[in-house]
């Protein structure tokens, strides 16, 4: 019975998970400009198709297979839904879920490729990143790697997921350069509006929503209802990131900026993924209150660099992951601490902190080194991964497919 | 007097108000009238007997816009100081086609604002007088009557010193369209010197030729992976082949780009191409690009028949087309492809 129960709630989970997808999809076309809106929600669910298929060749047997060797296990491959030993739950859904996971990955690495890469580059990234970039780290903390022997803690994938999208975002902003018109030749920066911001509310609600899956699902089981502990923290995690988010804008800019206030949100969101099963409520809410401020100055830091980053993945994931994955070396429980050991404020001292810190460097170094070189061939072998200077102008609705958005009307640039 | 009302886009001429008095204003204007109303009738009447031949037809367009000049002129009084009214886009280059859009602009002696003004005027009679006789207004407005086409010679030297400098996608898409300029009437030297300064700043500055490359690097997939024309799949122009941006602008925006790099002055894609086929290192490649381009624009011509504007001059339906002529057109295509290709090493210096 209970099986069935944990194999029921595992399965909303996925499912919840899954739905986030369509929140990246509001989230990010409504941050960016209308020419390039069905681009994006386009491009989400071809490379969700894509990461589905790699997942199921290669990538859950390089995370959970037997670990074969420092970066990945072999076996699994090609999974075709048998009942794998060791599990309280359907190892079908088991997989689903995971699978919807390193599809969120992907997902969040997109947003530094925004409003300028090619649909090819969307295309094969999503296939090299499935294979190499994301199982090597999910392995390390979560299949049996060299981090979970340390005793990392990394719940739910601040460090997993939203770190390793977020470095490989990095690399993409970093070689895709900035969009036309980001900034001006003194190197002030112009701001680029997103054409709904509704669309980017109910996209963060909508994600708000799905980490009750993220982080609740996580525990794998409905046993004692732990699950509804987690979710609790999540959602006061996400309560802080957005409050604080709101004062940091108030008081520094003299407005309260909704686009801040929602990263703010998600930044909390994503900071307690990693530390929601580990820390009690009241942590929960410095821990997402804290984001909410480091997601501020962050969003700005990356600006002021001419990193052009349309939709924050890197402050949002990178930032707040890094600070999530280092909060459980202060705030984890002695109770509550099942992996790992209790953090600085809990009697465990600095060890759980180098744990963390360690998996930090260490995973975030090889997302952003490897997308790097990833990209950078990708870039030599397919003459650039950036559309034409013409064809980010007329928008990638037309230039890449074709058709619009909106039906919206481009005036015609012409030379004739 | 009252005011005389266009109707028509053709250039079938005025309105004139049946209450209309016998001034001398009124008769100047009824002369006018009919100087206009014979340009067109004349224009109508030969355009048709040039369009076998590009070469012609284009000296026809050149003859005609030169004689709508003078209409304008008469309009208005003659020019105060030196100028040029100078001719871009495929007129400037000479590849009109039987219908085309307008693309032209002015520059001055810098005598003051009363100069200005008077330019300003003709600018905007100009594009009016050309509209009426059939030549419809471009759409990115490269015309007189507007005043970034319309400048002294010393403000066209600061604009597109400006434009290289800038350096934005739109700025250099301006130095583009200007350096396929050609003096049609007034002074050619404006033309030529200002030329020649455009050229002096990019062998002074040669990254600003990586902002050229970028500005054409945009070609349309033309022929798919199976060998199929890739055609237009709504619309008005559904199963039909843009043959202006699959087949043509690739060649015409290559040559252009090279003849900028290289320094040379012709504007036309033959003769640009004839230019470069002189040079060691394209001695070999361009000729046989320049066949294909000939080709087309033989068959641009020969689709006139079923043409009835400037739109649909652009367009083919592949349903309509033999099987050999098609196999051509492939071709054609494939090698505009390669022309940028070809250019794409030479601008990477590989």
């Amino acid at each position: 019975m209970e099986m069935v129960m944990n194999t029921v709630w595992v399965m909303l989970g996925a499912i919840l998970v899954i739905l986030m997808q369509g929140g990246f999809i509001l989230l990010e076309s409504g941050s960016t400009r209308m020419k390039n809106a069905g681009h994006i929600a386009g491009k989400t669910i071809v490379t969700f198709g894509i990461g589905s298929l790699v997942f199921w060749a290669v990538g859950y047997a390089f995370i959970f297979g037997e670990h074969a060797n420092f970066f990945v296990g072999l076996s699994h491959f090609f999974y075709s839904g048998y009942q794998i030993d060791g599990t309280d739950l359907s190892s079908s859904v088991f997989f689903l879920f995971q699978l919807a996971f390193a599809t969120i990955a992907l997902t969040i690495a997109f947003g530094g490729f925004a409003e300028r890469a090619k649909f090819s580059t969307y295309v094969i990234f999503s296939i090299l990143f499935s294979v190499i970039v994301y199982p090597v780290v999910a392995h390390w903390i979560w299949g049996g790697g060299w981090l979970a022997e340390h005793g990392k803690q990394d719940f739910a994938g601040s460090t997993v997921v939203h770190l390793t999208g977020a470095m490989a975002a990095l690399a993409a902003t970093i070689l895709l350069k900035p969009r036309i018109g980001k900034y001006n030749k003194d190197g002030s920066v112009n701001a680029i509006y997103g054409h709904n911001q509704v669309f980017t509310a109910l996209g963060v609600l909508i994600l708000w929503v799905g980490w009750f899956g993220f982080n609740a699902g996580s525990t794998l089981s409905v046993a004692d209802g732990f699950f509804g502990f987690v979710a609790l923290n999540t959602n006061l995690a996400a309560g802080a990131g957005a409050f604080a988010a709101l004062l940091i804008s108030w008081l520094v800019l003299g407005k309260s900026d909704i686009g801040m206030i929602l990263n703010g949100a998600l930044a909390g969101l994503v900071a307690i993924t990693a530390s929601c099963a580990f820390v009690s409520a009241w942590a929960a809410v410095i821990i997402g209150f804290i984001a909410g401020i480091l997601v501020f100055y962050s969003m700005r830091f990356f600006d002021n660099r001419k990193i052009d980053d349309p939709i924050y993945a890197l402050s949002v994931h990178g930032t707040a992951g890094v600070w999530g994955t280092l909060s459980t070396g202060f705030f984890a429980t002695k109770e509550l601490a099942t992996v790992g050991s209790p953090g600085l404020f809990y009697g465990g001292g600095f060890h759980q902190l180098g744990v963390q810190l360690t998996g930090v460097v260490v995973s975030g170094l090889y997302a952003f080194i490897v997308s790097f070189v990833i990209l950078y061939v990708m870039k030599k072998l397919m003459n650039g991964l950036r559309v034409t200077e013409e064809e980010e102008i007329i928008g990638l609705d037309l230039s890449e497919h074709g058709t619009y958005g909106y039906p919206e009307l481009i005036a015609k640039e012409k030379i004739s | 007097m009252q005011k005389k009302k266009l109707v028509e886009a053709n250039g079938e001429g005025l309105n004139e108000s049946k209450n209309s008095r016998c001034t001398v204003g009124g008769r100047v204007l009824k002369f006018l009238m009919n100087e206009h109303q014979s340009l067109v009738s004349w224009k109508n009447n030969y355009l048709f007997k040039y369009f076998s031949d590009n070469r012609s037809l284009n000296l026809f367009h050149d003859q005609v816009m030169k004689k709508a000049f003078q209409l304008s002129i008469n309009q208005i009084g003659p020019p105060p100081c030196s100028f040029s009214w100078f001719v871009m886009g495929s007129s400037g280059r000479s590849e009109q086609g039987i219908f085309s859009d307008q693309d032209h602009g002015l520059v001055f002696e810098d005598n003051g604002e009363k100069n200005m003004l008077y330019f300003r005027h003709l600018g905007k009679e100009l594009t009016d007088e050309l509209y009426r006789l059939g030549y419809s207004y471009c759409e990115g407005k490269v015309m007189s009557s507007n005043i970034l086409w319309c400048r002294s010679y010393k403000e066209w030297e600061e604009q597109i010193n400006g434009w290289i400098e800038q350096g934005s996608w739109e700025s250099i898409r301006n130095a583009t369209i200007f350096f396929d300029s050609r003096n049609l009437v007034g002074n050619d030297e404006f033309i030529e010197d200002l030329k020649r300064q455009f050229l002096n700043k990019i062998v002074s500055n040669p990254k600003v030729l990586e902002r050229f490359f970028e500005n054409i690097r945009h070609v349309r997939n033309s022929v798919g992976l199976f060998g199929q024309i890739f055609v237009e799949t709504k619309g008005i122009h559904q199963g039909e082949i843009d043959l202006k941006s699959m087949a043509y602008l690739p060649y015409v925006n290559a040559i252009r780009y090279l003849a900028i790099k290289e320094g040379v002055y012709e504007t036309s894609t033959i003769l640009r191409m004839n230019a470069l086929s002189k040079m060691t290192r394209y001695e070999k490649d361009i000729p046989i690009y320049q066949r294909y381009f000939k080709k087309l624009l033989a068959y641009r011509l020969s689709l006139i028949n079923e043409r009835t504007s400037c739109q649909s001059m652009n367009y083919i339906n592949v349903k309509n087309i033999e099987r050999e002529k098609r196999k051509e057109i492939k071709e054609i295509l494939h090698h505009g492809k390669r022309l940028h290709r070809f250019i794409e090493t030479i601008a990477k210096g590989l």
